[in-house]
């Protein structure tokens, strides 16, 4: 009898610590949801994109000094038509003054607060997209600022986004 | 003479179910203060850097002002303007401000202030520059200037004074 009276002791404990587990278990499913890898929007990355996109560029395409901003830059990289007079590639001074805007604006390395940066520009028509310019730098596995800017390029659209990696 | 209290099994029990229902109760109650702390703290946060976001806005509004705009793109600042600017002493208390400077980023130049006599090779123009400015907030602008063709630049406003808090 007393043996008996011991065990539902037992059990009832047993109970209490299942019921304090499940609850500590949700809990910090809770917390780790939160600590999961998120992008937030930006104001100040988008100043940064909008303000970038008006940068005189070294390339002209009609004649100098008629300098293309990079905003057209990029849309002149898209078209793939044409070369600038300095015979340098749209898409590659594109892509060089990007990244050196990049690095002088966003040092990315371990060290730093930002660990790492990804620029994308894809061009939207309907439902077909192209994938125009790709930069990556550092580590982007953990929480990010980002923000998207659209520029037109008739008869689509040019999504152009940074992220930063901290 | 000694006392004796004799409790009946079922007060016990009844004691007994008190006891666990009390350390429950303290139990959920530090897991909700936990929980609610973690969560105002985030609000905090947020609160915080929504404040600066706006901070950001307002300083890249004054690139839009006439004072500063460029006559050919929105948001961008003329920086011949400015400079001339910085020789009028009647606009050091026009915007109220404490601090405002203009910096270029990209691309990099000698890190000077500019001047008649070193301008376009240097790198800020300070317009305001009272004593205890404070932190400046600060926005990202393009900064454009005459070259026999209008060539932008980017660069950073700050700015920082009581009309922005």
């Amino acid at each position: 009898m007393r043996e008996k009276k011991a065990q539902e002791e037992i059990v009832g404990f047993i109970a209490i610590v299942l019921i304090i587990s499940i609850v500590l278990v949700i809990f910090l499913a809770i917390m780790l949801r939160n600590n999961s890898p998120e992008l937030k929007e930006s104001k100040e990355i988008y100043q940064f994109l909008d303000s970038s996109f008006h940068y005189t560029t070294s390339c002209a395409i009609s004649y100098e000094p008629n300098y293309l901003t990079l905003s057209e830059l990029i849309e002149e990289c898209k078209e793939g038509l044409s070369t600038c007079l300095n015979e340098q590639d749209p898409c590659a001074n594109a892509q060089k003054t990007i990244k050196s805007i990049l690095e002088a604006s966003f040092p990315a390395s371990q060290n730093n607060a930002i660990k790492g940066y990804e620029f994308n520009s894809i061009y939207t028509l309907s439902e077909e997209k192209k994938d125009i310019l790709n930069i990556k730098e550092g580590n982007c596995s953990r929480s990010s600022k980002g923000a998207e800017i659209l520029t037109s390029s008739t008869p689509g659209t040019i999504s152009s986004s940074l992220k930063l990696c901290y | 003479m000694n006392s004796y209290v004799i409790y009946s099994k079922a007060q016990l029990k009844i004691q007994q179910m008190a006891f666990v229902l009390v350390a429950l109760m303290i139990l959920f109650g530090i897991i909700a203060l936990l929980y609610s702390s973690i969560t105002l703290r985030s609000l905090a946060q947020e609160a915080s850097s929504l404040n600066e976001e706006e901070a950001k806005e307002v300083v890249r509004m004054l690139s839009s002002t006439s004072e500063f705009i460029s006559s050919n793109c929105e948001n961008c600042i003329d920086l011949d303007k400015v400079l001339l600017l910085k020789y009028r002493k009647a606009y050091q208390d026009f915007w109220n401000l404490d601090f405002l400077r203009i910096e270029k980023l990209y691309p990099e130049s000698s890190e000077k202030e500019c001047d008649l006599s070193n301008y376009p090779d240097c790198s800020t123009i300070t317009l305001i520059n009272k004593e205890n400015f404070g932190s400046p907030s600060t926005a990202f602008v393009s900064l454009c200037r005459w070259e026999g063709y209008q060539k932008c630049e980017l660069g950073r406003i700050y700015a920082s004074g009581k009309s922005l808090n």
